[in-house]
């Protein structure tokens, strides 16, 4: 059983990243739970992309951090935490899809509204945000995780290649094959 | 070079990437090129900018993160080396086999000794895990001497109050950190939903109908001042608001055994 520490250090506010998994190594909860706010939004909005269903990114981001804060004493503190958190949510992810075999929900037509800007312009920019998402959509999954993951998380192809399991060529071959696709499958959708 | 392989140029080139000489000299020269490339780059900024619903589970799950221990699970990442893991299936294997070699000599010996002696130890009871209300109250020396649901209600509201909703009422030390005032927030619904709620279900139609409009309205003040404090207080705003959700789920329950009577 791991005990419960509840720090009473406020300054865990300002504590940077390394300082915090230090402690969370310890069996520190109210410092992981810092490092848990800090990507989670991330981490979710990376596997509803994958997934495309809020429910099951939400599952598989709460069990990414119970199985990072599980073996957390495997981490070591010169590496790149992001890559190794993403790393767990990606095997998450494999192992979850493997053994449900589930069909993936299409991007919703309509994507949640954004902030404000006149009603004509911000129409068109949802639109343009409907056929953007629609159309990464279309990329295959291999090519999609990089591809968010170098775009959104603007991580490096070292990084990415650490994350998927690849080698960082591979990984930048991905994100490339990706754009193309992307451009084509845009290019289509103004043509037709 | 020609606009196919200056696109396809441009697609392989990162942001923080210099342009290649001969890619510059073709933009210069070419509207459509230097159109595409305008694209990508809007493209490109567009798409964290597209939304997604918003988790739903957030705060709750780092409330319930900080309130229950994780019981630590040996998982394998597969981030470790060929040569690692291939070591590491020898071992699980050497291990595997050691621990069936190990049960089956038990075993021998155990029929063995059956024979010889019948006595067998009583199993040691298991002991479960506490929840942090259990806890808390294994430090209020009244709770340990309360038996009826009443006197149990009684001090889970003297508690619940003097942990939660005072704080809140008297917006006493607001320089909490936010991770404590999530842990104020899983103690708080444990002690309305698994305290206060269900030694109340448990007590008679009289003593309901004395006890629970003082904390109704206990419960009310609290949900207000949290979603009001959380307007000042922006940065706290999520653990307030998961107070005050709770408090109004506490305060719905009461109402129905209030009306019950």
């Amino acid at each position: 059983m791991v005990p419960v520490v509840i720090s009473d250090d406020v300054n865990l506010e300002q504590a940077s990243e390394a300082t915090l998994l230090r402690r969370a190594q310890g069996g520190d909860r109210t410092a992981f739970a810092h490092v848990i706010e800090s990507y989670y939004d991330r981490l979710y909005r990376w596997l509803y992309h994958l997934t495309h269903d809020s429910h099951l990114a939400e599952d598989l981001v709460q069990e990414t951090f119970l199985k990072a804060f599980a073996n957390l004493q495997r981490f070591q503190p010169d590496t790149n935490f992001r890559a190794w958190l993403f790393r767990i949510a990606h095997n998450n992810w494999i192992n979850q899809h493997r053994a449900t075999k589930r069909c993936r929900e299409p991007f919703p037509d309509d994507v949640p509204q954004t902030n404000s800007e006149e009603p004509i312009d911000q129409l068109l920019h949802q639109e343009n945000l409907e056929r953007l998402a629609q159309a990464i959509d279309q990329l295959p999954e291999d090519f999609r995780g990089a591809f968010l993951l170098r775009v959104d998380e603007e991580l490096s192809f070292r990084q990415i290649g650490q994350i998927l399991g690849l080698t960082e060529e591979t990984a930048r071959w991905r994100v490339f094959k990706a754009r193309k696709q992307l451009i084509q499958i845009l290019n289509d959708r103004e043509e037709t | 070079m020609n606009c196919e392989e200056t696109q396809s140029c441009l697609l392989e080139i990162e942001k923080t990437d210099p342009i290649p000489q001969e890619i510059e000299e073709h933009l210069h020269e070419c509207e459509d090129c230097t159109s595409f490339q305008n694209r990508w780059r809007t493209i490109e900024q567009q798409i964290p900018t597209i939304p997604v619903p918003a988790p739903q589970r957030k705060n709750a799950f780092v409330a319930e993160f900080l309130s229950q221990p994780v019981t630590p699970a040996i998982i394998s990442f597969g981030s470790t080396s060929e040569k690692g893991q291939r070591k590491e299936r020898a071992i699980r294997k050497i291990a595997f086999a050691l621990a069936v070699a190990s049960a089956l000599l038990i075993c021998a010996v155990g029929w063995w000794l059956s024979d010889l002696w019948t006595y067998t130890p009583a199993p040691k009871p298991q002991i479960a895990e506490k929840t942090i209300l259990e806890k808390h109250l294994e430090k209020v020396p009244a709770w340990k001497k309360a038996k009826e649901p009443e006197e149990k209600f009684l001090i889970l509201v003297a508690e619940t109050k003097k942990e939660v909703m005072d704080p809140i009422r008297q917006k006493i030390s607001w320089e909490d950190s936010r991770q404590a005032l999530f842990h104020k927030a899983a103690l708080f619904e444990q002690m309305v939903q698994d305290g206060i709620i269900k030694e109340a279900e448990q007590m008679t139609s009289e003593q309901r109908r004395l006890q629970l409009p003082g904390v109704i309205k206990d419960l009310e003040e609290t949900e207000s001042r949290s979603r009001s404090t959380a307007v000042e207080h922006p940065e706290l705003k999520e653990p307030l608001h998961l107070i005050a959700d709770i408090a109004l789920k506490g305060k719905k329950r009461l109402e129905q055994l209030q009306n019950e009577v």
